[in-house]
């Protein structure tokens, strides 16, 4: 350890050489019982230290704790009924959906003189292949 | 790979229980950790009970607002709880984990207190955002309050972390998200300011 690493170890870090980086604490401690000057240097930055360990903040009010808990149970909840909601929702729409899209095609496909196989036709107006002959049925793709 | 987001606008960086920040050996708060993962309230209270105090009092002394240390505290918290499942051991120290979300939130706060100022700035000049409240009734308090907050930002938090919060070199640097020797350079330029303002607070 350096005279100039001690000091620099110091400015960082405080007084305190418990308070340094674990690598170097033990030849700091050598350098310091090496140096008696080495004092001098730790005790101006002590006093810094015991300046700033006077700004004291207040611990939080006794009902954080309790709300961050109940808030955190209810989102632990929230996205499995969210996702139960979801699928409930999508599988009624799709029920509904389907019933819609069934009955406008039966609506508009089948003639009201009943659906005879013969004037039975695609969305394109087609004949359906099954009421056609094969050859019939390429030519309506 | 769990992660948690944290960061500044435009610099966000992404937190990630595993992400390795610092040697995890011999995590204490795995155990705590793993049986919050299952879904155990009353562990995740016992973290809490161990680790809030530390957070607010970071937040407290970045933002000086109690009501925001408070909303900071409850998001840090909730990502927890939220991520606790997929912690692994043998990652990441989670306390570190644990500053360095609770910085980035701070960051954001202050980022748009700033914004907020620049975009509808006030008839009568506040001279620091939340001047109004003092954390202390002590006037020594209050002084080495004032001289903290009129540090430049990555000064006051690499102070803070190191100490008020107590972090390791590695720690506050991993949490910071900068090198050792960047750390030691804020830190050193930090006391020079202080020591000057609070001469006449020494013993």
């Amino acid at each position: 350890m350096t005279p100039e690493r001690f000091a620099a170890l110091a400015a960082a870090y405080g007084g305190a050489i418990d308070r340094w980086p674990e690598a170097e604490r033990a030849a700091a401690r050598a350098f310091r019982d090496a140096h008696p000057e080495a004092e001098a240097v730790l005790a101006a930055e002590a006093a810094l230290d015991a300046a700033l360990a006077r700004w004291a903040v207040p611990a939080p009010g006794a009902a954080l704790a309790g709300r961050i808990a109940r808030d955190a149970a209810r989102r632990r909840q929230a996205p499995r009924r969210l996702r139960l909601w979801l699928a409930g929702l999508g599988l009624a729409g799709a029920l509904a959906g389907g019933g819609a899209i069934g009955a406008v095609l039966v609506a508009r496909l089948v003639p009201a003189g009943g659906a005879g196989c013969s004037q039975s036709l695609t969305v394109l107006g087609a004949p359906v292949p099954s009421c056609g002959d094969a050859a019939n049925w390429s030519d309506t793709l | 790979m769990p992660t948690g987001w944290a960061g500044r606008r435009g610099n966000r960086r992404r937190v990630g229980f595993r992400e390795d920040m610092t040697d995890p050996e011999g995590d204490p708060d795995a155990p705590l950790l793993a049986r919050i993962g299952m879904g155990e309230e009353a562990a995740f209270r016992t973290l809490m009970a161990h680790k809030l105090p530390r957070v607010h009092g970071l937040a407290l002394r970045l933002l000086r607002d109690p009501a925001l240390a408070d909303d900071i505290a409850q998001e840090v918290f909730l990502r927890v709880w939220r991520q606790a499942r997929a912690w692994r051991p043998g990652a990441a120290r989670f306390d570190t984990w644990l500053h360095r979300v609770a910085l980035n939130l701070c960051m954001d706060r202050l980022r748009r207190r700033r914004e907020v100022a620049v975009a509808d700035p006030p008839e009568q000049v506040d001279p620091a955002p939340g001047a109004d409240f003092m954390l202390a009734r002590d006037a020594e308090s209050r002084r080495v309050e004032h001289a903290v907050a009129g540090l430049p930002a990555r000064q006051r938090e690499a102070l803070v972390m190191q100490v008020y919060q107590g972090l390791s070199n590695i720690e506050a640097a991993a949490a910071l998200g900068i090198s050792v020797e960047a750390l030691e350079s804020l830190l050193a330029r930090a006391r020079r300011a202080l020591r000057q303002q609070l001469e006449d607070l020494r013993p």
